[in-house]
């Protein structure tokens, strides 16, 4: 009787195991951020870091200075940012583009060399962000500058800036060459 | 306090030993087994598997991947021009559907196969195509190269054979297995179909 019911109560506390597993909210999707919002051309901050995007242009075609361009069949998104980092090293691992459906694009990897990567605190970075997206997913888009422990850290302040994308956007045909990215003391 | 009417029969049913709920464990523990297994959707009808045909260009739908297979050249430089081995070298139009921007196509997603032999390598490697050197953003086509050295453990210096006519581009799909640990976890599936795409040879020695 009394191995029964212990053997009784472990199942219990793997069926109660197995509903909360179900049940529970799953952390890794169950992110809290506290939003720091802006609009081109102002300044959005956490405590790690200030930002802002100053020119946003959406073409066919960039070139990295070498090799063929990066011609796309929907819409290049590039956006010139400003990011000041104030009291720790921020490696910006988690930036993206996200639509107003939820999709989030990376960075173009293409153009690395133009992009935000390790800053030290006391300088600014100022670098250009190549997006690809299909054009129909550009109404309302926007930039978001996360924490770099974003995928474990589910309590995190983060930059988020409307890239004033408004239907229909509009594809330009010309080619435009990011430069490199550049550092200068804040 | 007796109730009234209970006889000496039902007296002798409350004295009986308590009943030994031991014996209907295994019963308990299939029946959690069998609930589990029906509430994860194991008992759903299973989508029909077998050997399909896809025409050269035809999109192929899989759960995560549109992959349109373009073309096959057999060549001996690598795409930056040095002379390597003779490589199978597989052309595709691959669009990601996932929601976020993903880095490599899966291992085992695309495989060649030669009819008749010898046998590609079985390592598959994806090249640069174009000026795209990274990952897959959702709904956005992409070209892919991708490439097998042909045969099997050729080298640079090998004599030269016969460009085969054509050869089978096996594309496979995913199904999901998710676990504690990871929530996006996905294995390749068996084959789900092939392309037969005639070889253009493109050697230059």
């Amino acid at each position: 009787m009394t191995r029964a019911r212990g053997v009784l109560g472990l199942l219990g506390c793997l069926v109660l195991a197995l509903v909360l597993a179900v049940v529970v909210p799953d952390p890794a999707e169950d992110l809290r951020r506290r939003w720091s919002d802006a609009d081109v051309g102002a300044w959005a901050g956490t405590p790690d870091v200030v930002a802002r995007v100053t020119t946003v242009a959406v073409v066919r075609s960039a070139d990295r200075g070498y090799g063929d361009p990066l011609t796309t069949r929907d819409a290049l998104v590039v956006a010139t940012v400003d990011a000041a980092v104030r009291r720790q090293v921020v490696l910006f691992s988690h930036v993206y583009l996200v639509t107003a459906d939820g999709h989030e694009y990376a960075p173009r990897p293409e153009f690395v060399s133009a992009g935000l990567g390790l800053t030290q605190p006391g300088f600014t970075r100022r670098a250009t962000l190549v997006f690809e997206v299909p054009p129909d997913r550009l109404d309302r888009a926007a930039l978001v500058l996360d924490a770099d422990a974003a995928s474990v850290d589910a309590y995190a302040d983060a930059v988020r800036v409307d890239l004033g994308l408004r239907a229909p956007v509009r594809v330009s045909p010309e080619t435009v060459t990011p430069e490199p990215a550049t550092v200068t003391t804040t | 306090m007796r109730r009234p009417g209970r006889t000496a029969r039902d007296r002798a049913v409350g004295a009986r030993p308590p009943v030994r709920w031991g014996r209907w464990l295994p019963v308990l523990g299939v029946v959690l087994v069998l609930a589990l297994v029906a509430v994860t959707g194991g008992f759903g009808r299973a989508e029909a598997v077998g050997p399909r045909r896809f025409t050269v260009g035809e999109p192929v739908e899989l759960r995560r991947w549109t992959v349109a297979v373009r073309d096959v050249e057999l060549v001996d430089t690598t795409s930056y021009g040095s002379p390597s081995p003779a490589t199978l070298r597989v052309g595709l139009d691959v669009t990601w559907t996932g929601d976020a921007t993903t880095g490599v196509l899966p291992e085992g997603l695309v495989r060649l196969v030669v009819p008749g032999g010898p046998a590609p390598d079985a390592e598959v490697t994806a090249v640069p195509a174009g000026a795209y050197t990274g990952g897959f953003d959702p709904d956005v086509a992409r070209p892919v190269l991708l490439e097998a050295v042909w045969p099997a453990g050729a080298g640079p210096g090998d004599a030269r054979r016969p460009a085969p006519p054509a050869v089978q581009v096996v594309l496979s799909d995913e199904h999901p297995a998710q676990n504690f640990l990871f929530d996006d976890q996905y294995v390749t599936t068996t084959p789900l179909g092939h392309v037969d795409v005639p070889v253009h040879d493109g050697r230059t020695r």
